[in-house]
């Protein structure tokens, strides 16, 4: 896809977004949306995937850890093909494949299930190992949030990773400045990440997480061909991105729309 | 009647029989599954030695992964390499393996992943390392995971038969080891079937339900009393999934109950076979007493005196039986 195809289909899935979480009546709108932009490009310009075999075995591996994202997920993967669109409409309702945190058992195309936040970098980790392992070339990438740093595990894996430089991973950290009770600077004040990862013997590369040339860029540096290190983007991105009364604020972390608000959101994407 | 076919041919002759840790049978059963199956790999958290893994680092050193101290990474990071295809065993003590990893476990089985997590040092018998390394809570933690299987065998003879048992199952499973030294009385050529408890005497007057490291001191109680009582004795090796069928069969004939256990009464074995009689529609059960560490912590020193300190030795056991059996 082209960069103005990218926009066009990232603007489509924001609005599926609002539509789910309409829909549901609950769920995550914050991070979603402002994670709208890398998954679009993963699923429409850079992962090796394949929607009709989703356990292809030559796929690249794509986990998350912040699972309260998953709308944007499960919006990427149905407008990739992995299930039909309408089933968007079932999210976190009795019975349906969409859970209100992703569950790998369940959905075609959610490799890992996550909510409890830490989990699914080290589940990467593990699958960066397995693939080390029987020496293929297939790449792991996992999407985390700047909340979840406070976490402990994070320092474990980091370590990890580093001790078996897996240059077949690259996280994606989602440096979007709330959490659920606030800002993070109020909440629990992050150092520098890309000094700490850095220091930890990753490859750090900082980007806008909302521009599709700049995160274009940064994928194509994560090559192991490029670099001997576990990579980290760190994603600089505007929660709530594309709703403008979303944007920055953590109060929309969770979902509180009314039928008015989402007629609001929605005619400012359709725009 | 002892079932003979289940025993070493010597089994109450104590002094005779060779002791062992089921940690030290766990180390060497693992080389030998490993060089049959290529996608069994090994996590440890900087307690290599203590889990007797020296000899599998060494012949599989692609295969051994060490992660330092990291045990909630180990957890994670193998059930990602489960996921992706390989059948990985997280080793480390029962108090960091479930005790600090315990929500990634629950993560790993809510997936489905076939992660193996072998943990040893639970139980008064861990000793002189004191209550914080004493691990008497591990099977409460996991019987409340839906989809695992919680392994406790007998001695090290059955700990290598549970081990190839729970690696060829596809699932994930839990497996206790111990850090002290118990005579092997188990046949090692006798059948180990998942699940399928073990009638290891079979007897009229009474039941006595046992797992894992104090399952000798029980046997010797029940000989003990074999003049007194005609005690059936069944290994509970699986702890979960729970043999209701063997322990209502032989209520059936008792209406009486015993267990034993190296564990907290609460959340143990015999809290989870109790909760399954109370699912029958005719319960057998006209009396029980769970034997097992009741509502407190471990406390320093030699495993054998703290065992018996916590009366859990067989004199203590014996005794216990009886007076319940009379009451």
């Amino acid at each position: 896809m082209t960069e103005a195809e990218l926009i066009l289909k990232s603007r489509e899935l924001r609005i599926a977004v609002i539509k789910m979480l309409a829909e549901a009546g609950s769920g995550h709108a914050g991070g979603a949306l402002g994670a709208a932009d890398i998954f679009t490009f993963l699923y429409f310009n850079f992962l090796k995937h394949d929607p009709t075999n989703p356990n292809w075995k030559g796929r690249d591996y794509f986990l998350i850890s912040n699972g309260h994202i998953v709308p944007i997920w499960y919006a990427a993967l149905a407008y990739s093909g992995y299930f039909p669109i309408t089933e968007l409409s079932t999210l976190r309702k009795l019975g349906s494949r969409l859970q209100g945190h992703p569950l790998n058992i369940v959905t075609p195309g959610i490799f890992n299930s996550s909510g409890p936040l830490a989990h699914g970098i080290t589940q990467a980790t593990g699958v960066a190992l397995g693939l080390k392992l029987d020496q293929l070339e297939n790449r792991v990438y996992c999407y985390m949030s700047d909340g979840e740093q406070d976490e402990g595990a994070i320092w474990e894996n980091m370590l990890i990773a580093n001790k078996y430089k897996l240059n077949n991973l690259t996280l994606i950290l989602d440096l979007n400045k709330i959490q659920i009770d606030g800002d993070t600077k109020d909440i629990m004040p992050l150092p520098d990440l890309a000094k700490v990862y850095e220091t930890c013997g990753f490859n750090v590369i900082t980007i806008d997480g909302n521009n599709q040339r700049e995160i274009n860029q940064a994928f194509n540096q994560t090559s192991p061909l490029l670099t001997t290190k576990p990579n980290l983007i760190i994603a600089n991105t505007i929660p709530g991105k594309g709703v403008s009364f979303m944007e920055n604020s953590y109060e929309w972390h969770d979902w509180k729309g009314t039928p008015e608000i989402v007629a609001k959101a929605l005619a400012e994407l359709q725009y | 009647m002892y079932n003979t076919q289940l025993l070493v041919p010597n089994f109450l002759a104590e002094q005779e029989l060779i002791k062992s840790a089921s940690r030290e049978g766990f180390g060497e059963e693992i080389v030998n599954i490993a060089q049959k199956n290529p996608n069994l790999v090994v996590l440890n958290a900087d307690l290599m030695s203590s889990l007797k893994l020296n000899e599998f680092s060494q012949k599989f050193p692609q295969r051994y992964f060490q992660v330092g101290v990291s045990e909630e990474a180990m957890a994670g990071i193998g059930t990602g390499l489960a996921l992706y295809g390989k059948i990985p065993v997280i080793t480390s003590f029962a108090a960091f393996s479930p005790g600090l990893n315990w929500s990634q476990l629950r993560l790993a089985a809510l997936s489905m992943a076939n992660l193996k997590v072998c943990s040893s040092h639970y139980g008064l018998n861990a000793g002189e390392d004191g209550p914080t390394a004493q691990m008497l809570e591990d099977v409460a933690l996991m019987r409340v995971i839906p989809n695992f299987i919680i392994v406790s065998p007998a001695d090290n003879n059955q700990a290598k038969l549970a081990l190839n048992a729970i690696i060829a199952h596809n699932g994930p499973a839990y497996l206790r080891l111990t850090r002290a030294k118990f005579p092997n009385f188990i046949n090692p050529a006798a059948e180990f079937v998942l699940g399928k408890a073990q009638i290891l005497r079979e007897g009229k007057d009474l039941s006595v339900v046992v797992n894992g490291s104090i399952s000798y001191e029980a046997l010797m109680a029940v000989e003990n009393l074999s003049s007194e009582i005609d005690i059936e004795l069944i290994n509970l090796h699986t702890i979960k999934p729970l043999d209701l069928e063997t322990i209502s069969k032989s209520l059936a004939k008792t209406k009486k109950l015993v267990t034993i256990e190296e564990h907290q009464i609460m959340g143990g074995m015999g809290s989870a076979i109790l909760e399954a009689l109370a699912t029958l529609k005719e319960n057998p059960l006209s009396k029980s007493l769970l034997i097992g560490v009741n509502d407190q912590f471990g406390t320093s020193g030699d495993g054998n005196m703290v065992l018996e300190k916590y009366g859990l030795t067989r004199n203590h056991l014996t005794e216990r039986i009886r007076r319940f059996y009379a009451s």
